[in-house]
């Protein structure tokens, strides 16, 4: 059966809040605001990228980028909140890089984590499987009983 | 000696009868078996008194009263001292009498035409007392049946005569009509029955007319002519004829031919002759109608005549007893109403009760009415007479291959409608008809048994005790006893012959229940109607090695072997492989050791049987978890990666927040 199209959810009020609340936060702090949106840059872009419905990859990445973040716009803090100072910190590469590699790897473990769930999880299911035929081919030799009809005794590949 | 009552023994070796005596079957005795061929016997224990044995015919088992005759030698008869299976002269077993040799020829030289006359001295003293004396002591323990000239023997002219032979066949099998009451003679040979004392009084009777006209009374006319003249005349009228006699013997015979047998005297007043000549009961003679009846082409003008024509035509027989010209006739040319009357009672009472007009309810009727009509004569069913306690050998000699099967039948349905005890009821005073000893064996309920515990076949056996089992799987074998059975299957199944046939059939099945072991009647009856090869080897298995446990038979490894090949199939019906292999070796091993029941126990074992199938219900339900499971397995891939990708989503955000914080704590310490 087609699956139904999907109709498109009328956008929540609260996202208005949030960009006006964000758009007040910009005004009134620009320069950590900036300094921020810099800094978080790769997370902002896979959260908004992120179609899935819970955007857990973005989520993802964007808690790993905020790891770091709090020390630099303490530092911004110390040193006036200025928006030069925020620019001037925005060009020290090794501080965006850092912030910019946590949040790369952030996304790597994101990306990684479910497939080595499912690795383990297949690996089980098929150890399970594995164990189930022999025991249905024990009951049947012992009782006579006939195959499983299906097809479905066929060796289950291997995750 | 080997009887009913010791069978349980079996003889210690198979060619020895009762573990002494050897049939010497080639050396023939002449005119000494009372018409039965007879043998010169060898007894083991070197015994000096000259033996013989009669072998009895197939089919024509020996008497019953062979057993009652255990208790000890009678003078001046040939008791048996024993019976048993042998080989016969022609290969095959048979049935033999151990009985002594006579000690002289037989009265009258077999074949004369006649012989010189014997004296009212010679009659006395040689036959009749001697002949008395043997009967009075013999009617305590059973009939002779068989007195004739050529069946009693003296060594010379002044000895005592012996009584010869008369056990190794049915009662007065072997009697001609001359030498029985009309009223024993109607009946066919294999139904006359045991009868009573007084039908050997009748006999000895004829015997002494013989020798004293030396002559055979009646000679050269048919059985149906003697029977007619001595019905019509009177016994006693009828074989003498114009002769004369002496005074004494005279009045001996008249007494001792009298038609009733309770005018006749007991032997044992026959001892004393003159005495007996005394005591002669007067008996009214027979009342003749002024106008016959006509039945078909034959006339009656007595109530003895019209009873036989009744008997022999049951049909035409019912038709006028329903339309009530035989009553009719007795209240106007017989001059009798009282019995007229009654004969109408019994009459309409008949149909009352009866609704059908088959051939056994014309019996019934006619059985009833003649009861009434002559209290002598036999009970006439479907055009044939017989008595009650000859129910045994008649049905002997007409149930078995090449037999009568409309006979059967007719005795089948005497059975069934009860005709002997309704006969029986309406001559009460009359007991020697043996219908109540008949009645002890209860007939019709074994008639009524289903399946193979019951029938004409156990039927047969169950009123012959001495009569051999007929089943082809025992061909050439001579089984008598129930114990004898386990043995002469072990040797069948040692054969190749009977080993094409099953080791079970209905006739082993009737003889043991005619036997009397009747503790297998319920696996018998279910044995009948089993149609699965599993079951029905479970069930013969099951039957014989109930006989092998009760008669404490010895192991009987090559019927084992044989019962393992039917019983095979019964194996297979345990569900568990491990455990049908294990039960499969054990079979092989155990059938090696002859033992029935420990066979038995490996494919009838039900507590093991239900725990193998609820085992085996169990491995199902088991198959039907992991069938539920492997389905779920293989449709789960979507679940999993969904589970999976949540999960993983999940974790790392769990390891982001856990970082966030620490980084939060350790940027607020400073």
């Amino acid at each position: 059966m087609a699956a139904a199209p999907e109709i498109a959810k009328p956008r929540s009020p609260t996202i208005w809040v949030q960009g006006l609340l964000c758009g007040g936060l910009v005004a009134w702090m620009p320069a950590p605001a900036t300094l921020t949106a810099i800094l978080l840059a790769p997370g902002l872009i896979a959260y908004f990228c992120d179609r899935t419905p819970s955007r857990a990859v973005g989520r993802s990445v964007l808690l790993f980028g905020a790891v770091l973040a709090p020390q630099s716009l303490l530092t911004l803090w110390h040193a006036g909140n200025s928006m030069a100072a925020s620019l001037g910190m925005a060009a020290d590469l090794r501080r965006v890089s850092a912030i910019w590699a946590l949040q790369a790897g952030g996304w790597l473990l994101a990306e990684l984590t479910p497939v080595l769930v499912r690795l383990v999880l297949d690996g089980k299911a098929f150890a399970r499987r594995t164990q189930l035929q022999r025991r249905r081919a024990q009951l049947e030799e012992e009782w006579t009983l006939p195959p499983r009809e299906d097809g479905a005794d066929q060796p289950m590949a291997p995750p | 000696m080997a009887t009913p009552q010791n069978a349980r023994n079996p003889a210690p070796h198979s060619d020895l009868i009762a573990g002494l005596y050897a049939v010497d079957v080639a050396t023939p005795l002449a005119d000494t078996g009372g018409g039965l061929d007879s043998f010169a016997v060898a007894d083991r224990h070197g015994s000096r008194l000259p033996l013989m044995a009669v072998r009895a015919r197939d089919h024509a088992p020996p008497r019953a009263a062979l057993a009652l005759l255990a208790a000890g030698p009678i003078d001046y008869v040939l008791t048996p001292l024993a019976h048993g299976a042998a080989a016969g002269p022609d290969g095959t077993r048979g049935y033999f009498v151990i009985c002594p040799i006579p000690s002289g020829p037989p009265i009258w030289p077999n074949g004369a035409a006649s012989i010189p006359t014997w004296n009212e001295r010679t009659l006395l003293d040689d036959l009749l007392r001697p002949a008395a004396a043997a009967l009075t002591r013999l009617a305590d323990r059973t009939t002779h049946r068989a007195i004739r000239p050529n069946n009693v023997f003296r060594h010379q002219p002044g000895e005592p005569a012996t009584l010869g032979m008369a056990w190794a066949g049915p009662p007065a099998s072997l009697q001609s009509a001359v030498f029985e009451p009309p009223y024993v003679a109607v009946c066919p040979p294999s139904s006359r029955g045991d009868g009573s004392v007084a039908d050997d009084v009748y006999a000895l009777g004829v015997t002494m007319l013989t020798m004293a006209l030396g002559r055979i009374p009646m000679a050269g006319m048919d059985d149906a002519a003697i029977i007619g003249r001595k019905l019509d005349l009177g016994s006693y009228a009828a074989l003498l004829g114009d002769a004369r006699l002496p005074p004494l013997i005279a009045d001996l015979l008249i007494g001792m031919l009298a038609e009733d047998p309770e005018h006749r005297p007991h032997p044992a007043a026959l001892i004393d002759p003159h005495s007996a000549r005394g005591r002669r009961v007067a008996a009214r003679p027979a009342r003749r109608a002024q106008r016959p009846l006509d039945i078909g082409s034959t006339q009656a003008w007595t109530l003895r005549g019209l009873a036989d024509m009744l008997g022999r035509d049951p049909e035409q027989a019912a038709r006028l007893l329903r339309v009530g010209a035989i009553d009719t006739w007795m209240r106007r040319n017989l001059g009798d109403p009282g019995l007229a009357a009654r004969l109408d009672e019994v009459t309409r009472a008949h149909v009352r009760r009866e609704t059908s007009n088959d051939g056994a309810a014309d019996s019934l009727l006619v059985a009833r009415a003649i009861a009434l009509i002559d209290p002598l004569a036999p009970l006439w069913w479907c055009g044939q007479a017989l008595w009650p306690d000859g129910l045994g050998p008649a049905l002997a000699e007409a149930d078995r291959p090449g037999g009568n099967p409309a006979r059967v039948e007719a005795l089948r349905t005497l059975i069934e409608s009860e005709g002997i005890a309704a006969w029986a009821t309406l001559r009460p005073d009359r007991a020697e008809t043996g219908a109540a000893k008949l009645a002890v064996g209860n007939p019709r309920g074994i008639l009524r048994q289903r399946g193979w515990g019951g029938g004409m076949t156990a039927l047969r056996y169950s009123l012959n005790p001495l009569l051999p089992c007929a089943s082809p799987v025992l061909a050439g074998q001579t089984v008598v006893r129930i114990t004898d059975l386990l043995t002469a299957l072990e040797s069948a199944a040692g054969r190749t012959e009977p080993r094409r046939l099953a080791p079970f059939d209905a006739e082993i099945a009737g003889f043991i229940v005619g036997r009397g072991e009747l503790a297998q009647l319920p696996d018998l009856a279910a044995l009948a109607h089993e149609t699965d090869p599993v079951r029905i080897g479970a069930l013969q298995l099951r039957i014989l090695a109930g006989l092998q446990t009760q008669l404490h038979a010895p192991p009987l490894p090559q019927l084992a072997a044989w019962l393992a090949e039917a019983a095979s199939p019964a194996i297979g019906v345990w569900r568990s492989r491990t455990r049908r292999l294990r039960a499969e070796a054990a079979f092989q091993e155990l059938h090696q050791t002859g033992n029935l029941l420990a066979m038995l126990r490996l494919v009838d074992d039900p507590t093991s049987l239900a725990l193998d199938a609820h085992q085996a219900r169990a491995a199902i339900q088991d198959i039907a978890a992991i069938d539920r499971e492997l389905s779920a397995l293989d449709h789960g891939g979507p679940g999993r990666a969904r589970f999976a990708r949540q999960a993983g989503y999940e974790f790392t955000t769990a390891i982001a927040l856990t970082a966030l914080t620490a980084s939060i704590v350790v940027a607020a310490i400073g």
